[in-house]
């Protein structure tokens, strides 16, 4: 069993690496997106020692399919379905041998095996640090849907709708859960530069209010918000970062946070004792070939998990 | 013999394995109905116990078509559904087979609560069936579409009783 108290920070860390770039359409070019080399290049930098990770889990890549898959309108939906099964068998194990997993993806769509994994021990609230909050749904003018019936949804511009339950069926209903992997009352989301209106029941704490509040305070009003003693997730999506920091994501923007910002976000998360599992997602290799940006994601992530470890 | 692991889940929709005597209502725009018409489903297992198969007909073999010109057969609604529970997906998923559209459908499935949700995605909808109040003799169904985000309407409903049992 786990323990989620405070000691839940010395918690060993399993890194877990979801290399898949499944959820993202093609990209400019109209090749599959790199995100599915992160997890080797972040690596290659050095993440798992960083992180003083007693396990690496390298799970096998998915293959991109640029045509819709039978009876869904979600790219790859068929295929994200099965390696999100076993993404959460990965995560199941990390959390029941108590160990801390932190996923490397790959893109944002891997958060749905991460809930899933880890609702195979007890319910998760959710901290979505994101620049974008991922509720692109049919009907918004930002799906993919609204350019033409021929263009198929991303489960990477929607993986918080359909970890709250809103979506098809296929990324939806899940063995083992009775309703949606999070409830809406056990979100934060951090970080969005949208402004996309979100249902009522999630806290939304842009990216202006989180830099004009400052880290601290967003931090703990995050945490707040979350019922005390329930475990915390926590989705980096690198995109948060803002895109002078780390342009080599799959939607770069600005305004974002600062490296420093994010580690010490991160920091305050786990000193909460809550963290149970953490996925870092979207940095994409393919964006950067002359390798610019790996040592300083790595740096940051690990200063912010390790931060006041022995 | 049904593979252990498949036999598990086979009964969500082995339940309904027999013939059953069948009333559909096409729903107008505003949910009323806009026409009635009685029909037949046969339920049965298949692949050797690795799937359940139904057969859907409608109108039932015992009525007439609208046409009424004595090529009621030509006229039927005649489908073939194969449903298998898929042990990667974790998940029921399941073709029809029209005869009168000569389309095939893709379809998954999940028991939700004491329903039984079945959907497909189209470009521009979603389309759900919906098994409830089932019961060993009876059980009703409604089929429902979302377009473009927006809230389920329903476009038919049906009530199911068992004639027989295998």
């Amino acid at each position: 069993m786990v323990d989620r108290g405070g000691t839940a920070e010395r918690l060993p860390v399993e890194v877990i690496c979801a290399p898949w770039s499944i959820g993202l359409r093609p990209d400019a070019a109209g090749a599959e997106p790199g995100t599915w080399a992160a997890p080797r290049t972040l690596l290659d930098a050095g993440l798992d020692r960083r992180l003083q990770a007693v396990t690496v889990t390298e799970l096998p890549r998915p293959p991109y399919r640029f045509e819709a898959q039978p009876g869904t309108r979600v790219r790859n939906g068929v295929t994200l379905r099965e390696h999100t099964l076993l993404l959460a068998s990965a995560v199941g194990d990390a959390i029941g041998t108590g160990r801390l997993p932190v996923v490397v993806g790959g893109d944002c769509s891997v958060l749905l095996g991460c809930l899933l994994g880890a609702r195979r021990h007890h319910e998760v609230a959710l901290v979505h640090l994101d620049g974008h909050s991922d509720f692109t749904q049919p009907g918004h003018p930002g799906h993919p849907g609204a350019q033409g019936l021929a263009a198929l949804g991303t489960a990477a511009g929607t993986d918080l709708a359909l970890a709250t339950g809103r979506g098809e069926l296929l990324l939806t209903r899940w063995p083992g859960v009775d309703g949606p992997l999070v409830a809406d009352h056990l979100v934060v989301q951090l970080g969005d530069r949208t402004g996309e209106a979100l249902p009522a029941g999630l806290l939304v704490i842009g990216i202006e209010e989180l830099l004009a509040t400052g880290v601290p305070t967003a931090a703990t009003r995050a945490v707040d918000h979350l019922p005390g003693g329930s475990p915390l997730w926590v989705h980096v999506d690198l995109d948060v970062l803002d895109a002078a920091v780390l342009p080599a994501v799959d939607s770069p923007g600005t305004p974002g946070l600062t490296y420093d910002q994010l580690s010490e976000l991160l920091a305050r998360l786990r000193a909460t004792g809550r963290v149970v599992g953490v996925d870092v997602t979207i940095y994409d290799p393919h964006l950067d070939p002359e390798r610019a940006h790996p040592d300083a994601v790595v740096a940051c992530v690990a200063a912010g998990l390790l931060a006041g470890t022995a | 013999m049904t593979p252990a692991p498949v036999a598990a889940h086979l009964q969500l929709f082995g339940q309904f394995v027999g013939t059953w005597e069948t009333r559909i209502a096409h729903l107008g725009p505003d949910g009323s109905p806009v026409s009635e018409v009685g029909g037949e489903w046969e339920f049965s297992y298949g692949l050797d116990g690795r799937a359940v198969l139904d057969v859907w007909r409608v109108p039932a073999r015992t009525a007439r078509t609208a046409g009424g010109d004595g090529d009621d057969d030509a006229r039927r609604e005649v489908g073939l559904c194969v449903r298998i529970w898929d042990l990667r997906l974790q998940l029921w998923r399941f073709t029809f087979h029209s005869t009168a559209t000569t389309t095939v459908l893709h379809l998954y499935a999940h028991g939700i609560g004491a329903d039984i949700v079945m959907e497909r995605a189209e470009p521009d909808r979603l389309e759900r069936w919906v098994f409830h109040d089932i019961r060993p003799d009876t059980f009703s169904w409604r089929s429902e579409v979302s377009r473009d985000g927006g809230p389920w309407r329903p476009v038919q409903t049906l009530t199911a009783r068992r004639t027989t049992a295998t």
